[in-house]
């Protein structure tokens, strides 16, 4: 009886809202329509709809891939203090932080399946019918961590928000344990990503023992900016209340891994430049060019500009508490980490090819569609649920009648 | 794809458009057959080069002439040679796949 009610109300707490609701919504399915359309376009003329070939056999849909898998893999950033220091103002927004890992899992694997040939033979790899090919297969294990990622964090929100409906306080000996595997697991993700580039030794530009820890930094940056700007929305918008200590706890600790995240950059272009072996060429012609072939070299060159600036304006206590500040701040560092760990990742280390030659590679409007499609889906999958969030948490959507005085 | 260090493999992009006489319809039924649209090509051994007495190119083209491609059935052919006195094995036998393709130690 209780879900039943619970099921329903959560449906008309979707479909209802305000006109920027509405807004908001269409667009994301009209982002989504156009995603239907370019990937039905590749569906009928195979992969040869991108721009990817023999020579750059990644490209779009795996530099976001790894970009989201940083995204969710960052919302370890805040249970870690909630949790394991009972740090009170952020433990009421910790659950947020799982929502966003949530969707970002769900566009991440929408990603991967985008990015396959054969997408129908994907039941080779379901346990029982098919095989993972567990241990040798590093891409086995990254299926493995990302779905397991994704259930326990499914979990633990239904729980909690099913729990704070009807009103009882959530079940400790479930949640806690559950929330702390997520810890490691969320590390682990983002850990066996890298590994998937990391393994590869004919790919020198990955095959670097640095190039984890860089995930792990730059994904602890990019995910509590989307949360920072988030929690702002939520605080103007909703009667949930997040304390301005949350907020500037969650940039101070960005300021630290963006620290973490230039020093482990600044080591490995240290390296790369005063070894000047033939493997350098990768890194040329991400921030100079190689042989007149420069098209990233801009973007290099934002993406490390927006780092820095993003790192001053969080270390200094002043601009880190100012609302301009904070949010320019956030917007720096989505960018950055968006160049850095996604096509500024992908791109150099596939140019120039094994044999030496070079590729320009460039969406093409099928991509772009697909991606933002992927997107659509993603945000609508975290405003919806955000959406019914909210409201059980304020108690207002709640199985017990609302208290007087609200 | 991407852990090839010598960019050997191919991917079809799109559905692959081979001309029908660049095919060799002399063989068993699933015997160079071009593999479907979204998934790795198998490599044919240059069959136009074999069928006009040729190398393969990568057997031509190998400044070491590290790689040895005949007939197996006829006792003069140089791979039957190899086969004979060369240390042979087959890369991960125990999968039971039956590979016609060996490695051998050139000592």
């Amino acid at each position: 009886m209780g879900a039943i009610r619970f099921i329903t109300g959560c449906l008309r707490l979707v479909l209802r809202g305000g006109w920027t609701y509405r807004v908001w919504i269409a667009f994301l399915l009209l982002l989504v329509v156009a995603g239907v359309q370019g990937y039905t376009r590749q569906v009928e003329h195979g992969l040869i709809a991108t721009n990817m070939r023999d020579q750059v056999s990644w490209g779009f849909y795996i530099g976001n891939f790894t970009f989201l898998v940083g995204v969710a893999a960052a919302a370890v950033l805040l249970v870690i203090p909630a949790y394991i220091y009972h740090w009170e103002p952020i433990k009421e927004v910790v659950i947020l932080g799982e929502l966003l890992a949530v969707s970002a899992l769900v566009m991440c694997l929408l990603f991967v399946l985008v990015d396959m040939g054969r997408p129908d033979r994907i039941w080779a790899i379901l346990p029982f019918v098919g095989s993972l090919n567990l241990p040798s297969s590093i891409l086995a294990w990254d299926v493995v961590v990302l779905n397991s990622y994704l259930l326990v964090n499914t979990v633990v929100i239904v729980h909690i928000l099913y729990k704070a409906f009807r009103g009882e306080p959530y079940n400790k000996s479930v949640v806690v344990p559950l929330v702390l595997l997520s810890v490691p697991m969320a590390v682990s993700i983002h850990t066996v990503t890298a590994f998937v580039y990391n393994g590869l030794s004919a790919r020198p530009f990955w095959n670097a023992s640095i190039l984890a820890p860089r995930f792990i930094a730059s994904a602890f940056c990019s995910g509590p900016a989307i949360l920072l700007v988030l929690f702002q929305v939520l605080r103007k918008t909703t009667r949930f209340k997040i304390r301005d200590e949350a907020i500037w706890k969650v940039a101070e600790l960005m300021a630290y891994t963006m620290f973490f995240n230039l020093f482990l950059l600044a080591a490995e272009l240290f390296k790369e430049f005063y070894s000047h072996t033939e493997h350098l060429v990768h890194t040329e012609y991400l921030y100079l060019g190689l042989s007149g072939h420069a098209p990233l070299v801009p973007y290099a060159w934002a993406a490390l500009l927006c780092d820095v600036a993003a790192f001053l304006l969080f270390l200094v206590p002043t601009t880190r508490r100012h609302p301009f500040t904070l949010n320019l701040g956030c917007f720096l560092i989505y960018a950055g980490v968006y160049i850095e760990k996604g096509m500024g990742l992908i791109l150099p280390g596939m140019t120039p090819d094994t044999l030496g030659e070079i590729y320009e590679y460039t969406p093409t409007l099928t991509e772009w569609q697909v991606a933002a499609g992927i997107f659509g889906v993603g945000f609508l999958v975290f405003t919806t649920v955000v959406k019914v969030a909210v409201p059980i948490l304020t108690g207002e959507f709640s199985a017990r009648p609302a208290p007087s005085g609200i | 794809m991407a852990a090839c260090p010598y960019g050997a493999r191919r991917f079809n992009w799109a559905s692959p458009g081979l001309a029908a006489d660049q095919l060799n319809p002399e063989t068993h039924y699933l015997g160079n057959r071009p593999r479907p649209m979204g998934v790795v090509e198998k490599c044919t051994f240059c069959i136009q080069r074999v069928r006009s007495g040729l190398y393969p190119a990568c057997v031509e083209i190998c400044p070491a002439g590290a790689r040895k491609f005949g007939n197996l059935l006829d006792p003069k052919s140089e791979i039957r040679y190899v086969m004979d006195h060369k240390r042979v094995f087959i890369f991960k036998e125990e999968l039971g796949t039956h590979p016609r393709f060996f490695y051998f130690y050139g000592t």
